[in-house]
């Protein structure tokens, strides 16, 4: 047996993954780039690239009508779609390694159920939190409904000690009272009241604007650090508990920790968009196809994949029937899967 | 020489059920590996992980000068790590990763370099440094099982505890665990406890067996005084011979079950 003391090979090799995951976490951004602009480009009205470009570049350049497409309506929709795509997968990346299952993502543990019966208490009964603004009614409602609803949860676990099983079960639990009581506010609402119901829980962008923007941009920015703080304290979650355990994580305080910020997370951007599925699910199962589980690549990976499934999305919305804005809710899936199946698909033909 | 790990009056239980209670035990020394074995629900694994700090348990564990037992998390696990039994899941992790994991999480983390540097030794040390970029879902059990090892190792634990480590492992694996982790346990004068099933194997490697039943020390001593036909006949509920072989090994033949 040859004997290496410095392990320079295998040194090696590491820094080149290393290397090989920042490429592809680049690459990730640069195709995010790319969708926005083609999100901001597509519409009703075309405006080429270049205006485009130009446009963001130097807004004063551009006439009064097409300034207030591009920075009043596309652009806003444009970056909702990244953000809110981001931190839907991002609070899904953190819901597989805490959950310890592939299937979890926000919706699992009823945090949009929770949102949708918010939000349906406000637009059929109008009931809300006192103080709060018209137009903030409806996502004030469904925010603090989907928050409640993980805090709940959480109290509810700690009851019975902070097994995983338990958390989900009392999820699923959740999901199912939320989706009875929405049906029962739909059984009394008025026909009106029941159409912007339907149409708030398939999620859609055009609702975007500056300020819901900036709330939801503050809430990423503030909870990413977080999660990529702990990350390698998730990484080692995902060996095992027992596992992580031993090697020094309180683990219970690490789930606490990053159920809170999933809630943050998926409560802010339910409130704007509505119910969006598949990101929270999907964004994570691509980065993991593609940078593996150490969670200092897995998660920016996971944000970055959602927020471009959410941005093609948002760029399908508009483009399969034309004229016609569909909610993206609806789309996220149609434009997901098929990306999906490739990944996993070609990963197949690599093992074997 | 290291300190010795020292059990008094320890007591550790589910809710009202008591699984061990009042358990004292005789220091154990490092430099060598002690074998806990007894039969199913014999409170082995308890046992082990209330050593490790992860289940709540009344009584005083010392490591020499130190009181383990009202430790946080972090600062028990710098002195002692605990390898369940179950193998590491699938995880899309390299071997190194995963044993870098294992010390990058610690909230005393060292920097990226000397990280590295001692996750290799680690991986050398168990002899799969060339696994070190293969995928722990492209490993065999028993290389699961070394890359388990290597993720305890690297954090230069004072106390080792392992938990049925050859449970999952083939005969030559089987060795060659418990080789190497009497040679660890000699080489860095560390305390290493492991339960086996196996009472033959825990003979051949442990220099001292405890065995458990009933969540109570029914037997304590070198392999060839602390088992014997009558203590497996009381605690297994077997009939069996225990005879040396011409290497002056314990072995156990077990005729028919009581």
């Amino acid at each position: 047996m040859t004997d290496v003391p410095s392990h320079a090979v295998e040194l090696a090799a590491y820094a080149r993954l290393v290397r090989r995951r920042l490429a592809i976490l680049l690459g990730l951004g640069g195709l995010m780039v790319l969708a926005v602009l083609a999100d901001v480009a597509t519409g009703p009205s075309n405006l080429p690239i270049a205006t485009v470009v130009h446009g963001l570049l130097d807004p004063s350049g551009l006439d009064v009508p097409t300034r207030v497409i591009l920075w009043e309506v596309r652009l806003p929709a444009a970056l909702m779609a990244v953000l809110v795509g981001a931190g839907l997968a991002l609070a899904g990346a953190e819901m597989q390694t805490i959950l310890n299952n592939p299937l979890a993502s926000p919706f699992t543990l009823g945090v949009s159920s929770a949102a949708a019966f918010g939000a349906a208490l406000a637009l059929v009964l109008g009931v809300g939190l006192p103080g709060i603004p018209a137009s903030w009614l409806v996502p004030g409602n469904a925010f603090l409904f989907a928050f409640a609803s993980v805090l709940l949860l959480q109290a509810m676990a700690r009851l019975r000690g902070t097994g995983v099983e338990t958390l989900v079960l009392f999820g699923i639990a959740m999901v199912f009272t939320f989706n009875a009581l929405t049906a029962l506010v739909q059984f009394v609402a008025s026909q009106e009241a029941l159409q912007q119901l339907v149409f708030w829980t398939m999620g859609s962008l055009g609702r975007a604007n500056w300020s819901t923007l900036g709330v939801l941009a503050l809430v990423v920015a503030l909870v990413m650090p977080f999660s990529l703080a702990a990350s390698w304290r998730l990484t080692a979650l995902r060996l095992g508990e027992d596992r992580a355990r031993s090697f020094g994580i309180s683990v219970g305080r690490l789930r606490f920790a990053s159920l809170l910020r999933v809630s943050l997370l998926a409560a802010t951007a339910v409130a704007f968009v509505g119910t969006i599925g598949f990101i929270g699910l999907v964004g994570p199962h691509i980065g993991r196809l593609l940078v593996g589980e150490d969670h200092r690549f897995f998660l920016p990976a996971s944000v970055l994949a959602g927020a471009l499934v959410m941005s093609l999305a948002s760029v399908a919305a508009k483009l399969i029937v034309p004229g016609v804005l569909l909610p993206v809710g609806i789309v996220t899936a149609l434009i997901g899967v098929p990306f999906f199946l490739a990944l996993i698909l070609s990963r197949r033909e690599r093992i074997g | 020489m290291s300190a010795a790990l020292e059990v008094r009056n320890l007591g550790v239980g589910y809710g009202a059920r008591r699984i061990i209670d009042r358990l004292t035990l005789p220091p154990v020394v490092p430099g060598t590996v002690t074998g806990l074995i007894g039969p199913n629900a014999a409170g082995k694994t308890t046992l082990l992980r209330a050593l490790a700090g992860l289940l709540p348990a009344e009584g005083s564990v010392r490591l020499g000068e130190i009181e383990l037992a009202g430790l946080g998390p972090a600062a028990h696990a710098g002195h002692v790590t605990y390898m369940p039994q179950a193998l590491p899941q699938r995880v899309a992790l390299t071997v190194l990763e995963a044993v870098l994991t294992a010390l990058m999480s610690a909230p005393t983390a060292p920097a990226g370099a000397a990280a590295r540097r001692r996750a290799m030794e680690a991986l050398d040390r168990l002899g799969i440094a060339s696994l070190a970029s293969r995928g722990l879902d492209e490993l065999s059990g028993g290389q699961r099982q070394l890359a388990s090892l290597a993720q305890c190792l690297v954090r230069e634990p004072k106390v080792l505890l392992l938990d049925e480590p050859t449970s999952a492992l083939d005969l030559r694996h089987q060795l060659r665990v418990m080789q190497l982790v009497d040679e660890i346990a000699r080489d860095r004068d560390i305390i290493a406890m492991v339960v086996l099933h196996d009472i033959t194997l825990a003979a051949r490697w442990c220099r001292r067996l405890i065995v458990l039943a009933e969540g109570a020390v029914a037997a304590d001593g070198p392999p060839e005084e602390a088992v014997t036909p009558a203590l497996l006949a009381d605690v297994y509920g077997v009939e069996a011979r225990v005879e040396a072989d011409t290497r002056g090994h314990v072995q156990v033949m077990v005729d028919r079950a009581l």
